[in-house]
């Protein structure tokens, strides 16, 4: 796919930032996959991640990184650069701030093209996806304390909804359903494979514009 | 004479609590005299005295500092006396889960906090009634803490994936969260 293409459809297709509100409703949710599950009815706590897209010249890819609190074994859990708000941050703030704290990446590397649609976590979280837009050479570096490793997935990969699964595990008699994108050895799972697949349906509609997507990789 | 072991019921309940700091030795007292209390902790967390709630909330951390569980049930513990009261579920719920270097630290509805490890493992079993599982960490000695949904979901995201199974690490042990099946 052509850097431009990709980098003119995220511009043309994601929400502007200026879309962003404190009190945002949630569009998407680990329970679209579980409607039957009851919620806890507290407040979503806000919290915000960064979606870097690495513009290399033999493609585009998203930088990934395995969080330190998971095991020493290679498929631990995968997140991207991100965490709860700060009083009086917005959604840009943090998600920059997370990226510089986790992986170091300087906040001026990153052209933010705009936001995915806010999404709603079973843990209570209301997460808004930062989507970044960075031009290599940039050197990240993981922080010790959060961050095991770093790594990035093809966007073609990710984009591609035959590589999207519909996982599931066992809670209170019910099957709990999530979105699975296993690369490689690794397991991408979770909120971060169901904030990518927003960003899919964003971007090349719900149910996967595949016309939209040959356009891209043509 | 130490006044503070005479009272009886309620009053010695509260003034056992209160003569401590932290929590008091309640693993070495014996009191001789036995009875019930019509209290129960509800499956909510909600403390019921008599039949109506104990709304103040610093009245019930105190109650479950003194409490027990003994091979006969659940118990507050004076220096006097035992008191047998009622637990519907577990006398805890873990409503809060953050991460602290490899621990995981847990907070319950009244205000403890519990690194799970070894001593104090998450354990997801399977209801013998209801077939249901139902997740639970260990507070202290053989109290649990009911593990509420949205804390279950922030450990599964937390959680790796090791052969086929959910495991998140605190305190140099792993705990299994349960099977992970692969779909379409």
């Amino acid at each position: 796919m052509s850097l431009e293409t990709l980098k003119a459809r995220l511009g043309a297709r994601l929400r502007p930032v200026s879309d962003w509100s404190p009190d945002q409703a949630p569009l998407r949710s680990d329970y679209d996959l579980n409607p039957g599950a009851a919620r806890n009815g507290a407040p979503l706590r806000p919290a915000a991640v960064l979606a870097p897209v690495m513009a290399h010249e033999a493609g585009a890819s998203v930088l990934l990184t395995r969080r330190a609190d998971s095991l020493a074994s290679h498929t631990g859990q995968i997140a991207f650069p991100g965490g709860r708000l700060d009083p009086g941050e917005t959604a840009v703030d943090a998600a920059l701030r997370e990226a510089w704290e986790e992986v170091a990446l300087p906040p001026a590397s990153v052209q933010v093209l705009g936001l995915g649609d806010p999404y709603e976590t079973g843990s209570g979280f209301l997460i808004t996806p930062v989507v970044g837009w960075i031009t290599p050479p940039v050197i990240v570096t993981p922080s010790p304390d959060e961050v095991a490793e770093v790594f990035e997935t093809p966007w073609d990969f990710l984009m591609d909804t035959a590589h999207h699964r519909r996982d599931h595990y066992e809670m209170n008699g019910a099957r709990r359903y999530f979105w699975a994108m296993p690369w490689n050895e690794r397991y991408i799972w979770g909120v971060t494979a169901g904030l990518l697949k927003g960003l899919h349906a964003r971007l090349y509609g719900e149910d996967g514009d595949r016309a939209a997507e040959a356009e891209d990789a043509a | 004479m130490i006044q503070a072991a005479s009272e009886t019921g309620l009053a010695g309940v509260a003034q056992a609590a209160r003569a401590e700091r932290g929590l008091p030795p309640v693993h070495l007292w014996n009191p001789a005299h036995c009875g019930d209390i019509d209290i129960v902790i509800r499956a909510d967390g909600v403390w019921m005295h008599e039949g109506s709630p104990i709304g103040r909330a610093e009245l019930v951390r105190l109650f479950s500092t003194v409490l027990r569980k003994d091979p006969d049930g659940y118990h507050l513990v004076t220096p006097v006396e035992k008191l047998k009261i009622t637990v519907d579920d577990l006398p805890f719920r873990a409503v809060a889960v953050e991460r602290d270097g490899d621990e995981l630290i847990f907070t319950t509805d009244v205000g403890d906090q519990t690194a799970a490890g070894p001593e104090f493992p998450i354990v997801v079993e399977t209801d013998p009634v209801t077939g249901e599982p139902a997740p639970r960490v260990r507070v202290r000695a053989d109290l649990w803490a009911r593990i509420a949904r949205p804390v279950f979901y922030e450990l599964v995201e937390r959680a790796a994936l090791r052969d086929g199974r959910l495991i998140v690490s605190s305190g140099d042990a792993d705990f299994d969260l349960g099977a992970v099946e692969a779909g379409a």
